[in-house]
């Protein structure tokens, strides 16, 4: 079976049991509008040139957020795995920070960089950065260790062994990693933009609320969600082509292997 | 002056059930381009003998010297090869051999040369761009050997490497190991609990007592090269030597 024909498959049953849903006014269409009047108000709204500028306005702030920190925690998290000592010693204070959720970050954000880009980008690291340190931090400390041992032998310095041993072990993991963190991303991103600035995809949503134009508010969720997939399939394909040699290896394939025996 | 000299090699391990003895006072030396040998009982510290040598454990008291420099830390002059293959899973057959020569900067066409000449070397041609898992215990063995001898080592130093392969594989790749000693002239420490190993492969034997190991003796391969097809003189010359250590 093809999946992403299946895939679709899924989503326009979906869309299909919405729309009827909606059509014979089970729910308020007022409440619910079906979908393909949110697909109309999408296509008003694109044509306006509107909707770009506030789609434009969240995906820069995500990607840049999601951008630093990667660049920020990556390295840090490595270097906490190998240097346990240090992780002890800052472990209070990164879980004195950890349960804030992104929203209790708002306030402060807004007195520190005023309302616009600076603040939801502030919010998204700040909102991702901890999991994703803990999280590379963990995977740092569970790789093999004779594999260090046998590329140190082979000659490797500490440097070479980091970028050359550690860093493809802990690959599989990053991924899985960078899957949660956008996700992640998306969810500060909104959440920021209901307050914090005055354009992107939450404040359309907002701002759609008070006005009470329901479609908008379906568009927004619809568009997050349409984006939030599209960039992950993006992440996986790169996943894909980079652990090829996971391929072999999974256990799910031992699942397949003994239901066709 | 000795290629290898190993001069009263003391260690042991303390953990929460107190300390725990593992090498006493063991010396012994090895010449340029030599077999050696290290046999014992298992869990008498051959491993960490060879661990010492290799630089990643340090000695209690004891000396080790290389060309007569004192070993310090792990190098590239003495490469350990393990029990298990432990080759880089995100690697092929051709990256992983070519690992050493990568970090030491080496350009990329000599890069090539080297290992196209050792996959010839070990036999592994046509699996150059296999990933590990796709290779049997026998041939991941033979790309380990072929990924420490890339890197031109002094000293390679073998840790029961064909222990976890069947009978049949490993009379293979001992005689594969003996045809590379012989043609790269390298000096290998051999540590082995199988007498019958030993024999067949080695110049001398060392024979270490249990725990904490001691020197019990050392002495020269008594049957000469070729020994591949003297199979009931090996034989013969095994039982006579466990005789000789249960006594």
């Amino acid at each position: 079976m093809n999946r992403p024909l299946n895939g679709l498959l899924v989503v326009l049953v979906f869309l299909g049991v919405w729309e009827f849903i909606s059509r014979v006014k089970i729910i308020d269409p007022l409440l619910l509008p079906p979908p393909s009047s949110v697909f109309v108000r999408g296509w008003v709204l694109f044509l306006k040139g509107d909707l770009l500028s506030h789609v434009g306005a969240s995906l820069f702030r995500v990607l840049l957020g999601f951008v630093l920190a990667i660049v920020f925690s990556l390295p840090l998290g490595v270097f906490l795995g190998l240097y346990p000592k240090v992780a002890q010693f800052l472990d209070p204070l990164i879980q004195l920070f950890r349960p804030l959720a992104p929203p209790a970050w708002i306030p402060l954000a807004i007195l520190w960089f005023g309302i616009g880009d600076k603040a939801a980008i502030f919010i998204i690291f700040i909102g991702t950065v901890f999991s994703m340190v803990l999280g590379i931090m963990g995977a740092t400390r569970r790789i093999n260790k004779d594999l260090v041992k046998a590329g140190l032998t082979l000659g490797a310095d500490w440097r070479k062994a980091v970028f050359y041993i550690v860093i493809p072990s802990i690959a599989p993991f990053v991924f899985t990693q960078l899957r949660i963190g956008l996700a992640l991303s998306w969810m500060c991103v909104v959440a920021s933009e209901m307050v914090a600035v005055e354009r992107g995809i939450g404040f359309m949503m907002i701002e759609a609320r008070n006005l009470f134009r329901t479609q908008d508010v379906l568009l927004g969720m619809a568009i997050v969600g349409a984006l939030g997939y599209g960039i992950d399939l993006m992440i996986r394909h790169i996943e894909h082509r980079t652990l090829r040699w996971t391929k072999g290896l999974m256990v799910h394939e031992l699942f397949e292997s003994h239901r066709t025996l | 002056m000795s290629f290898l000299k190993v001069i009263g090699l003391c260690k042991s391990f303390s953990n929460q059930n107190g300390r725990l003895e593992v090498l006493r006072d063991v010396s012994f030396e090895v010449e340029r381009g030599e077999f050696v040998a290290i046999i014992g009982p298992s869990g008498c510290g051959k491993s960490t003998l060879l661990g010492l040598i290799a630089g990643f454990e340090k000695p209690e008291s004891g000396q080790i010297l290389l060309e007569g420099r004192p070993v310090k830390g792990w190098g590239r002059d003495r490469v350990l090869i393990f029990q298990e293959p432990l080759l880089f899973p995100w690697l092929t057959v051709k990256g992983n051999i070519e690992f050493g020569l990568k970090v030491l900067g080496i350009k990329k066409e000599e890069r090539r040369r080297r290992v196209k000449e050792l996959i010839e070397k070990v036999k592994l041609e046509g699996f150059e761009d296999r990933y590990p898992h796709e290779l049997s215990g026998g041939m991941k063995q033979k790309v380990a050997l072929a990924r420490a001898l890339a890197v031109d080592p002094l000293l390679l130093l073998m840790d029961e490497p064909f222990a976890s392969v069947d009978a049949i594989t490993r009379f293979y790749l001992q005689q594969e190991l003996l045809r590379i000693w012989k043609d790269y002239g390298k000096t290998i420490l051999f540590v082995t609990h199988s007498l019958k190993e030993a024999l067949l492969l080695a110049d001398r034997i060392v024979i270490l007592s249990k725990r904490p190991a001691q020197i019990k003796t050392i002495f020269q391969a008594p049957i000469p090269r070729p020994r591949e097809n003297k199979l009931q003189e090996l034989a013969l010359w095994e039982s006579e030597l466990l005789k000789q250590l249960e006594s």
